[in-house]
């Protein structure tokens, strides 16, 4: 049973002062935080996700390796392509940084002609 | 018109739309509650809508029963952490100059309503019982599980609380 008997009037006078506020914006606002920390979450479980799938690749040829009928070639190209990439830890650190300063010039050139 | 436990049950399934009405049909209390207790229109609305971002993370929780009940109680808690937030950052900065929550010279429109000073006049339980069991409308069982204070308690606040409230908004009008 709701105890207002005794102070229903008060209740009412409180009620019109509350009606008096602006649903609207307020609405908005709390939907557009909303949105924003669903973008947010969903970008991070892509994120996520991605690296996942990244670890789970490099795992994929030690796997195909063991199964027997497959193409050998294929099994032996990705594990090049790995023991390629991990030479890139031997190499100078200077050419590294030559080598990214390049790229993120070439980027920095896609993106200037695409806008 | 669907009821809330319709809208909440959709809500809790991601339809955005649902929420976005159970929060057009709460804003109004949630938002006099939270400006109530803090004194304050801003402070109010920011802890109004944590309180319904919350709401939307935890809307599978909702087990039926009165909305309202559900939504005061969280606003309850976010302005109870509020609170902590503001009393630990006032500890910090020795500089800072202390003024009651909320209590700032440039929001103080609502002060100015006769409501809101007899309400400024309440110890702060009495304040807080008021709001929730007169202004917000929740029963005195609803309050005391949302407080977590024992229903007795309640009980004596909310009638010590508007017996004062009477008494100045009677004196008011006289003079």
């Amino acid at each position: 049973m709701r105890d207002q008997e005794n102070h229903s009037d008060l209740t009412e006078l409180f009620t019109a002062e509350d009606r008096e506020l602006d649903a609207a914006p307020f609405v908005k606002d709390v939907m557009a935080g909303i949105r924003r920390k669903a973008l947010f979450r969903r970008l991070l479980l892509g994120a996520v996700g991605m690296a996942g799938a990244g670890v789970s690749a490099l795992q994929l040829p030690g796997l195909l390796s063991n199964w027997t009928g497959l193409d050998s070639l294929v099994t032996q190209s990705i594990t090049d392509a790995r023991q390629d990439a991990s030479l890139l830890t031997t190499i100078d650190p200077l050419w590294l940084t030559v080598g990214g300063v390049v790229a993120i010039s070439l980027l920095a050139i896609t993106a200037w002609e695409r806008a | 018109m669907r009821s809330d436990p319709d809208l909440a049950e959709c809500a809790a399934r991601g339809d955005e739309a649902s929420f976005a009405e159970l929060v057009r049909r709460h804003q109004a209390r949630i938002r006099g509650m939270a400006r109530r207790l803090t004194g304050s229109a801003s402070d109010g609305d920011d802890i109004a809508q944590a309180t319904f971002l919350k709401a939307w993370q935890k809307i599978g929780s909702y087990a039926g029963g009165t909305f309202s009940a559900w939504i005061c109680t969280i606003c309850w808690r976010e302005y109870l952490q509020a609170r902590r937030k503001q009393k630990i950052e006032i500890e910090f900065d020795e500089t800072a100059e202390i003024i009651p929550f909320g209590r700032s010279q440039s929001d103080n429109v609502g002060d100015q309503m006769d409501l809101s000073r007899a309400l400024g006049t309440l110890s702060e339980a009495q304040r807080v019982c008021v709001v929730l069991c007169v202004a917000s409308g929740l029963s005195h069982r609803e309050a005391a599980e949302a407080t977590g204070w024992p229903l007795g308690t309640i009980k004596s606040h909310v009638t010590r609380g508007v017996a004062a409230l009477r008494k100045h908004l009677e004196s008011s009008h006289v003079a």
